[in-house]
């Protein structure tokens, strides 16, 4: 092809692009409670409140949590809120080098502390967790050393055993965090995210965006496929200390499984878990595979406990359109079957 | 004038797409639309020459699929030209690089910068008129009368020069650039920043070696995927279309890829590249606040003192976090916690919001 035709293509492409509007997390939303660089927020209501016990979303601490609401149309946030709960979530900001003392130990403090606000602010005894990704291995840690906080737990893709053989895994079994955390006090978000791509670079950066090349005539696929890809890319850093614990404590020597993690003064035993626990799994996730997701239910008491599955990847599983025409519609009736009308 | 207006309008038109995306997604994308042209036109050329043998469309395919690994794997391989700059810029790894110029000028212009000012300032401060070093290097007559020029054969980047391996004389050349022109000034650099720049240069040629290896790796994987692409698809008796050209090189490409990063000498090599890289810029950054010790009178903060204040302040503030759990603990016990609000915006909702909770220092 010469080089007119690839001006004229790459102009076309960038021309349908600069036309889109690809903005994300469209569901309103107030702060109710700051702390450093972590955020409590509380969703608007779009329907009426039917439901005791609110829910609050607790998301990783790498990317961002809209994901969950990344458009109206497959917006997770929205399946909840119009099913009537009452919706919290943690945003966990964007750490700077004046954070990179921050450590697991703070995260899981405040998710304590966000627990504690929904349950003041409602007045309520127990909350509902969704947590998603390294959220949700915050979660299950959470529910394991609070179980009397929570009354339905809810794991989407989380990572619980990290002894497992996909490449990120091996990968990051192989890293010296100390060393990466001295010298940057930071793990940058673009490491990060050259990481995750580096698993599979021929799919994932030239079969990618091939298939966007294709969905040049749609402008409601493109820029569906833009807003992932925003997410993607919006990429925080971790702060030095957390990533030293993240990749020590759990990739290195598995601490969660082992009973060996520590949080809240204690160490956490899953085991302790009780509630109905529901592991929302990804069939095709390269990050963390559902072996790992679905390591929690050998280890819970719960005489309530059921796997999801999906065919679709670690972020498609909360994007897709698929996902959202039965696998959301079939979680949030999950969650109705166990909630308490008010 | 038209072919002028016209192409304002084009580059008009790219940049608010670029500015409506991730700087990643427009690299991506920006690489495929090159990786699926230069692939089109491989596709093309099979079409036009079917008497080719699968040899000789290797080697009329490679100028295209060279373009389609450099375009593919740019944006990894650069944290590895990124560790290496500016040092070896004859390096092999670099030269493409180089030759791109734009970053590579800007980068050399800075770096000129920073090695020019404090050289300056020294000679200043030092009270000597500048004088280049001498280009040959004598060996120390230690008899007491040592001149000045037999003197700065001890200085101490003199001495690490000396003592550095032979594979980093490559390196060197650069650092003659950064330090040639101080003379007997070097003495007035604190011994850490010595201590911490042998360091980097002791880690540099490991860096190199590595660097090589890890893209020697990605191209034997390309290499091998390319020969095995050629013979595939001169079997194939059925017409194929772009789409499944396109679909049987990403296949076969991500079949030798996934076969390499799964491999135990590439993560060797991965894994050691990232902690001499940070071991590195560790070092570098040592040895830049060891030389700004030197200067009292600056009015900067380093990056470690800013870190030990950053300590303090976390350290006060968990306490505090602390605290406050054990009183919030204490009131849940007490059953002083308020009453379920009934919605927002009522006083009820107002007051649990701004109550207090374990970690709230407003």
């Amino acid at each position: 092809m010469t080089t007119k035709t690839y001006s004229a293509t790459f102009t076309e492409v960038l021309a349908k692009i600069a036309k889109l509007n690809i903005d994300v997390w469209p569901s309103k939303h107030d702060i109710v409670d700051e702390e450093g660089i972590f955020r409590l927020l509380h969703y608007q209501p779009v329907a009426e409140e039917r439901y005791r016990t609110p829910l609050l979303i607790v998301y990783a601490f790498i990317n961002r949590p809209y994901v969950l609401d990344l458009h109206a149309e497959v917006s997770v946030v929205q399946k909840y809120l119009k099913a009537g709960f009452d919706v919290y979530m943690i945003d966990w900001g964007y750490p700077t080098s004046a954070d990179q003392f921050i450590t697991l130990g703070d995260y899981m403090d405040y998710v304590d502390r966000s627990v504690r606000r929904v349950k003041r602010i409602k007045g309520v005894d127990q909350v509902n967790l969704h947590g998603y990704c390294l959220g949700g291995t915050l979660s299950a840690a959470y529910t394991a050393l609070r179980q009397a906080n929570v009354k339905n737990l809810m794991l989407q893709a989380a990572p619980i055993d990290f002894h497992t053989n996909n490449l990120i895994a091996v990968w990051a079994r192989s890293l010296d965090p100390d060393k990466v955390a001295d010298a940057y006090h930071m793990a940058p978000g673009s490491l990060l995210n050259m990481g995750f791509l580096m698993v599979d670079p021929v799919n994932l950066v030239a079969g990618k965006y091939e298939g966007l090349l294709d969905l040049v005539d749609s402008s409601k696929q493109m820029a569906s496929f833009l807003r992932m890809d925003r997410f993607i890319f919006d990429s925080p850093a971790i702060p030095g200390d957390t990533y030293r614990e993240y990749i020590r404590q759990w990739y290195h020597e598995n601490r969660l499984i082992r009973g060996e993690f520590q949080a809240l003064g204690e160490k956490v035993d899953l085991s302790k878990i009780t509630s109905p626990v529901l592991v929302l799994a990804a069939q095709f996730d390269h990050i963390v595979p559902p072996e790992s997701q679905k390591a929690i239910l050998r280890f819970v008491k719960s005489q309530d406990k059921d796997v999801f599955e999906m065919d679709k990847g670690h972020i498609g599983i909360t994007t897709s359109r698929d996902s959202h025409r039965e696998f959301w519609p079939r979680v949030v009736r999950w969650l109705e079957e166990r909630s308490d009308l008010k | 004038m038209q072919y002028i207006k016209d192409q304002h309008d084009e580059s008009k038109t790219v940049f608010e797409g670029y500015l409506n995306l991730q700087s990643e997604s427009y690299e991506f994308i920006t690489r495929t639309i090159a990786i699926h042209n230069w692939l089109t036109e491989a596709y093309k050329t099979m079409q036009e020459n079917p008497q080719l043998t699968a040899e000789e469309l290797c080697e009329t395919w490679r100028p295209a699929f060279v373009q389609v690994y450099r375009h593919l794997f740019a944006a990894f391989l650069r944290p590895y030209h990124m560790a290496l700059f500016p040092f070896g810029e004859s390096h092999e790894l670099q030269r493409e690089f180089l030759e791109a110029k734009g970053h590579a000028d800007l980068f050399q212009a800075a770096s000129q910068l920073w090695i020019e000012a404090p050289s300056a300032f020294m000679k200043g401060f030092y009270g000597e008129t500048p004088t280049p070093k001498k280009k040959t290097r004598h060996s120390l007559a230690v008899n007491g009368r040592t001149d000045i020029d037999e003197l700065l054969t001890v200085t101490p980047f003199n001495l690490m020069v000396k003592v550095a391996d032979e594979e980093a004389k490559v390196y060197l050349d650069t650092l003659e650039k950064i330090f040639g022109t101080l003379g007997e000034a070097e003495f007035l650099f604190p011994k850490d920043m010595v201590v911490h720049m042998h360091k980097v240069l002791s880690i540099q040629p490991k860096i190199y070696a590595l660097a090589e290896k890890y893209e020697s790796m990605l191209q034997s994987a390309w290499e091998e995927s390319l020969h095995k692409f050629c013979h595939e698809v001169k079997k194939t008796s059925e017409p194929m279309d772009f789409k499944a050209f396109f679909g049987k090189y990403a296949h076969l490409l991500s079949e030798e890829y996934d076969r390499l990063l799964g491999s135990h000498e590439f993560i060797e090599v991965q894994s050691t590249f990232v902690a001499l890289t940070a071991e590195m810029t560790t070092s570098l950054r040592q040895a830049l606040e060891a030389q700004l010790e030197v200067f009292p009178h600056f009015p900067l903060v380093t990056v470690s003192k800013m870190a030990a204040l950053a300590k303090n302040v976390h350290t006060y503030k968990r306490k505090i976090g602390n605290l406050e759990r054990r009183v919030m603990d204490l009131e849940e016990r007490l059953g002083a916690i308020p009453e379920a609000s009934a919605s927002k915006g009522s006083d009820q909702y107002a007051r649990a919001v701004a109550s207090p909770v374990p970690g709230d220092v407003r």
